[in-house]
């Protein structure tokens, strides 16, 4: 029986928040110009949305729980540990596999569960590039696992690993979308306390560069 | 007539005509329980299955041991007996198939094996589950009928 632990995360002053939202947007940045070359798509970057969330609230982020996805789970280590998860909708995923691979792919297929791995690791790969460079700490990403199914099942995993510590956490949400503004890909990162400091460290030393 | 949806970490009661319904279960488990005599129904979306401390208690549609409790002292709180109601589950799959180490791991089995237990702490009897695997499902549970449908993205449908 843990009768200390803590319930909620740190409240963030809205300079850290701010903070946090430029190192993101640098970050998403990278992420949707890589995407853009990759499927040469125009790829829309939206501002990082950094909130304080209840874990039940995180879902209704995404929308249609029961609607089909393509979760991409990005593992990372180092001096920052955790998931990161990136979400494809449906009309993302047929756009994206149009795109990167000329015809549309039958669920379950190998090809298409390397394609969604490798757009996962590029663009997790860019964001923890961006942290680890500005904040002079290091970050790996792990090998990606994939898995097809309703969005809100894949992420009831990644609530359920953080879900035992905390009630509320700082969620980082990237999205990137087509010309038209549909959504491509939508990636919620949860960096626990040790992340926040790691972001916080890489703005700082954005600040004292510019 | 719109059904009740029951969120993660929540619970609810419900009479007829209204459905209970729980969108995107992966590890999570869906807790119904349903008295045919009183027409009465609950279901609960557990994502955790044990609470860890009294903090927990404020939230108890998270953890099943306290969903239970809270479905129990609920049904208690109408003058009714626990032990007029029976219980179906649906859930705890493996989404991540062995990959979360911290307090995910196995969670889809954990969640599925605490429902159980507390479901048998309090004698209600578990009557219909369809748990485990490795495929997310949504569920829908009509009160009137006492009849749980269970639908995966594959396009299988359970009734139980």
């Amino acid at each position: 029986m843990e009768k200390d632990r803590p319930t909620t995360s740190p409240p963030l002053s809205r300079e850290q928040v701010a903070a946090l939202q430029e190192v993101a947007a640098i970050a998403a940045m990278q992420a949707g110009n890589a995407l853009s070359s990759l499927s040469r798509i125009p790829v829309q970057i939206s501002a990082p949305e950094v909130s304080v969330l209840r874990l039940s609230e995180i879902p209704t982020l995404f929308g249609g729980l029961d609607a089909p996805a393509i979760g991409v789970l990005v593992p990372f280590q180092g001096d920052m540990e955790g998931n990161g998860l990136l979400l494809f909708p449906e009309k993302g995923i047929r756009e994206l596999e149009g795109a990167l691979l000329g015809l549309p792919i039958p669920a379950g297929d190998d090809l298409r569960r390397s394609a969604f791995a490798e757009i996962g690791n590029i663009l997790t790969g860019k964001l923890l590039t961006v942290l680890s460079t500005l904040s002079e700490k290091i970050v790996v990403n792990l090998p990606p696992l994939v898995i097809q199914d309703m969005a809100g099942a894949i992420l009831d995993a990644i609530l359920a690993e953080v879900g035992a510590r905390t009630d509320e956490v700082t969620v980082l949400v990237f999205k990137l979308s087509d010309p038209d503004g549909a959504n491509l890909v939508r990636s919620v990162l949860i960096p626990g306390s040790a992340g926040i400091e790691l972001f916080l460290e890489a703005a700082g030393r954005l600040k004292k560069d510019s | 007539m719109s059904p009740v949806v029951v969120g993660i970490a929540d619970l609810k009661f419900a009479e007829p005509p209204h459905k209970l319904v729980s969108y995107g279960l992966g590890s999570c488990v869906a807790i119904v329980l349903h008295s045919k005599e009183d027409i009465l129904g609950a279901m609960a979306h557990i994502m955790l299955p044990l609470a860890y401390s009294h903090r927990d208690h404020e939230t108890p549609g998270k953890f099943a041991d306290t969903a239970v409790a809270a479905m129990v002292h609920q049904v208690e709180a109408r003058g009714l007996g626990p032990s007029r109601f029976v219980a179906k589950l649906a859930g705890g799959a493996d989404m991540f198939a062995g990959h979360f180490k911290g307090t995910g791991r196995r969670i889809g089995a954990r969640n599925i094996l605490a429902a159980r237990k507390t479901l048998d702490h309090f004698g209600i009897r578990l009557v219909a589950q369809d748990v485990g695997g490795t495929a997310g499902r949504s569920v829908e549970f009509s009160i009137e009928t006492g009849l749980l449908t269970v639908r995966t993205l594959r396009g299988e449908v359970k009734e139980m």
